[in-house]
């Protein structure tokens, strides 16, 4: 136990000193993690609304696929992103691979589902009279939407601090797809990956309270935001 | 007297089910027409067609001479028309802002939209509402806040359904005393009801419904 506890106090220490190192990780977590929500909710929350007010065919066969993606193994998203980022991939030009964007497109298809079903689920939840009561007030469908999306923003907000609780204790990705490079592509959880493989549990726990740390900062967040609107 | 509608040969089904088989109806424009009928009668299906929010399966409707759009290209009738529900839904917020919704949806900017907001409040004596929240109203402040609303965004147009459902009768009254003082101002208003005594002292035609079909005309507007 002492050296747990050593370590920690160790990593708390490093931490709190400003280590480049343990920063760095913070700021490729935080960056990478809110990228790729952003994306996630841009694309996601629209697809779970469509799903929830529209008729269509095959929307019965979105939902399940989209309910399926939410099990989706992150090495498999990896495995997927990796082979189109290599060099000999269909997006091999680019030269993404092992860089934070390449972390992010991996984050982005994670999340999406997350923001998807669960916006669905939310906007279903809303009185399916607000939409048509803004429509015969005159709105455009977009309008009608928000309107929806206003009266839904508790489970959307749910959603989206879901999808960002996904993506940044997310290991396979950033590993995978970011390589784990020191000062550019390492996270805190590709961090935490690799000290403990050195044997350095006490740190890889500090830096795992410092991921905890900012989950729930973004959760408090988010939860001020909601209520000053 | 113009016609406001004109409906001829429509067909509404539901589920599968037809709710609403029309072969010709006007309704007058500038006007107060009552629409009665038994529940399940098709009252809220016709004026759901009319309002352009539910499409018949066939036939035409036409609004002030032209084809009622429905779908994407329905927004501009449904700037021109507004239907009150039954159970009218309020957004989260203060009276204030749902009265103003419309407006805003019209592009009117926020500080003018606002003040004639605020405006309707004070005309259907409802201006000590304003900065309440709409989830904390009464069933009868609710419906009048509703129709404040409606009225509000200047829809020449107005289809109340069932104002007076779960209101007590001083609401009620004072909804019938709203009617009259919009019909007034040269709307054309189609009020469903079940309470047929109520409406007549407000309307000047009636149209009733049975089983989804218009009844043998017990006033001037049906065909």
């Amino acid at each position: 136990m002492e050296f747990l506890l050593e370590g920690f106090s160790e990593g708390l220490r490093r931490a709190l000193t400003g280590d480049p190192e343990v920063w760095q990780a913070a700021w490729v977590t935080v960056e990478v993690s809110l990228w790729a929500t952003l994306l996630a909710t841009l694309l996601g929350l629209p697809a779970g609304y469509l799903l929830a007010v529209a008729r269509f065919r095959g929307r019965g066969f979105a939902l399940g696929l989209f309910q399926s993606l939410l099990g989706l193994p992150t090495v498999v998203i990896g495995l997927l992103v990796y082979g189109f980022l290599s060099r000999r991939g269909p997006l091999g030009e680019a030269a993404l691979l092992f860089s934070p964007p390449a972390i992010v497109i991996g984050l982005t298809i994670l999340a999406f589902p997350i923001a998807a079903v669960y916006g669905m689920a939310s906007v279903a939840a809303v009185d399916a009279r607000a939409r048509e009561t803004a429509l015969t007030l005159g709105a455009s469908p977009g309008r009608a939407a928000w309107a929806v999306f206003r009266e839904a923003r508790f489970g959307l907000v749910a959603a989206v601090l879901g999808a960002f609780g996904r993506v940044s204790s997310e290991v396979g990705i950033a590993m995978m797809l970011g390589g784990n490079i020191e000062g550019y592509t390492r996270t805190l959880t590709t961090a935490i990956a690799l000290e403990s493989m050195k044997g350095e549990f006490g740190f890889g726990v500090a830096l795992g309270t410092i991921l905890m740390a900012i989950v729930i900062a973004v959760s408090f967040a988010a939860r001020a935001l909601q209520r000053s609107s | 007297m113009s016609e406001a509608f004109r409906l001829e040969g429509v067909r509404v089904r539901l589920g599968g089910v037809p709710v609403l088989e029309v072969e010709a109806l006007a309704i007058p424009a500038g006007a107060v027409t009552l629409l009665t009928g038994p529940n399940g009668s098709g009252k809220t299906t016709l004026l759901r067609v009319l309002a352009g929010l539910l499409a018949p399966e066939r036939g035409s409707v036409v609004h002030m001479g032209a084809p009622l759009p429905f779908g994407k290209a329905g927004l501009p009738h449904r700037r021109r028309v507004t239907m009150l529900s039954q159970s009218p839904f309020l957004f989260s917020g203060s009276v204030l802002f749902n009265v103003g919704y419309g407006l805003r949806a019209r592009g009117v900017e926020r500080d003018e939209a606002e003040e004639r907001a605020r405006a309707a409040l004070e005309a259907a004596g409802l201006a000590h509402l304003g900065v309440r929240s709409a989830h904390a109203l009464s069933g009868g402040e609710r419906k009048r806040v509703a129709l404040a609303r409606a009225m509000a965004c200047g829809a020449g147009t107005l289809l109340l359904d069932e104002p007076t459902a779960e209101v007590d009768r001083e609401s009620a009254e004072r909804l019938r005393a709203d009617i009259v003082s919009s019909a007034a101002t040269g709307k054309t208003l189609v009020v469903s009801t079940h309470q047929a005594e109520w409406g007549r002292g407000a309307a000047e035609g009636e149209i009733r419904l049975e089983h989804g079909r218009v009844a043998p005309s017990p006033g001037p507007p049906g065909l």
